[in-house]
């Protein structure tokens, strides 16, 4: 820290000398000062600002609706916490993105809301029925299941299994192929990784070995192993 | 009701406990889901007959906290539910050919 002042102020100081001063002054003096009362304000402010988000977010709905969906969201805020960033976040994803959704719902009736969308539904919904077209989210959640459910059994080194595997030439799994190439299972385990941020989690572990491997057995054999 | 991956989440939350009664954000821990997805999800079911609701009725000042809203799978609901959840196991399996002689290679390979 004292290392980094004495640098900071001997970067002013040459500044100075060079002319350079208003803006590296504004650059290492006045920014840091109010992005750390801009920090320190939200820190102490964070459940107040919240309430007032929520409260003016909730101007978007009918106002017959209005208070409750005001209380409700308040207590989900307030529950998340009173101070610091986390009850604000909560607050503005609830601003942001179901404070408009819930207004569409109440203020546009259902059969005008749905019928554009209907057909583009219905349409998708005849491509879904066919087996050809799986959805990546669907490949992935058949991925997280299985190794899930193998975890359970704490059964392996998934990385040698899948190798010896490929080497005996039996099938393996597409859609776990998929789920890795995909990168869906990369932002599930993103998400894991934020959870366990102390304590690896095991699928975590397993499957960036296994991604690891498929690459390379990818770049050996081609597409055809798949 | 149109299944979402962001329906099924919350479907399955209230199947973990269909008797049971919970708010908002209790659910948006279980499904694990944001606070922005879980209420136009709860809104979307409760519109469908798939969940009811009801206000808690407390003196608001005394207990120091807002009034809940409590989120409930109906009759209807937890069939709708159960359905949907199955389908979907149904349609997991059907895209997963190869997972069964996988995971019994698997389990040779850990023995």
């Amino acid at each position: 820290m004292t290392r980094r002042a004495v640098l900071a102020a001997a970067v002013v100081l040459a500044c100075l000398s060079a002319g350079f001063a208003p803006l590296l002054l504004i650059e290492f003096v006045g920014v840091p000062i109010v992005v750390a009362l801009v920090a320190a304000e939200l820190d102490r402010e964070g459940g107040w600002l919240a309430v007032r988000v929520i409260s003016l977010a909730t101007l978007l709905l009918p106002e017959i609706s209005r208070r409750e969906h005001e209380d409700e969201w308040i207590d989900h805020v307030l529950a998340s916490g009173e101070e610091g960033l986390r009850p604000l976040l909560t607050a503005l994803t609830i601003a942001l993105l179901a404070a408009p959704s819930v207004a569409v719902a109440e203020r546009v009736p259902a059969g005008i809301r749905e019928e554009p969308l209907g057909s583009l539904a219905q349409h998708l919904r005849r491509l879904w029925a066919v087996d050809l077209f799986p959805s990546f989210l669907d490949l992935e959640l058949v991925t997280e299941i299985q190794l899930l459910r193998m975890l359970d059994v704490e059964l392996i080194e998934l990385q040698h299994a899948v190798r010896r595997a490929h080497r005996k030439g039996q099938q393996i799994p597409s859609s776990l192929v998929f789920a890795l190439a995909s990168n869906k299972l990369s932002y599930r385990m993103h998400e894991l990784r934020g959870r366990h941020v102390r304590r690896r989690h095991p699928l975590l572990r397993i499957a960036g070995r296994l991604k690891f491997h498929l690459a390379r057995l990818r770049r050996e054999r081609g597409a055809e192993c798949y | 009701v149109r299944i979402t991956h962001q329906t099924r989440l919350v479907l399955q939350a209230f199947l973990d406990a269909p008797a049971e009664e919970t708010w908002g954000f209790e659910l948006s821990r279980a499904a694990g889901l944001s606070a922005g997805t879980i209420y136009p999800t709860l809104k979307r079911l409760e519109a469908a007959g798939v969940i009811e609701s009801r206000w808690e009725t407390i003196d608001e000042a005394q207990e120091g906290r807002r009034r809940r809203r409590y989120y409930k799978l109906t009759a209807e609901g937890a069939r709708v539910a159960r359905k949907a959840i199955g389908d979907d196991r149904g349609a997991l399996r059907r895209l997963s050919p190869g997972w069964s002689a996988f995971s019994s290679h698997l389990a040779r390979e850990g023995n």
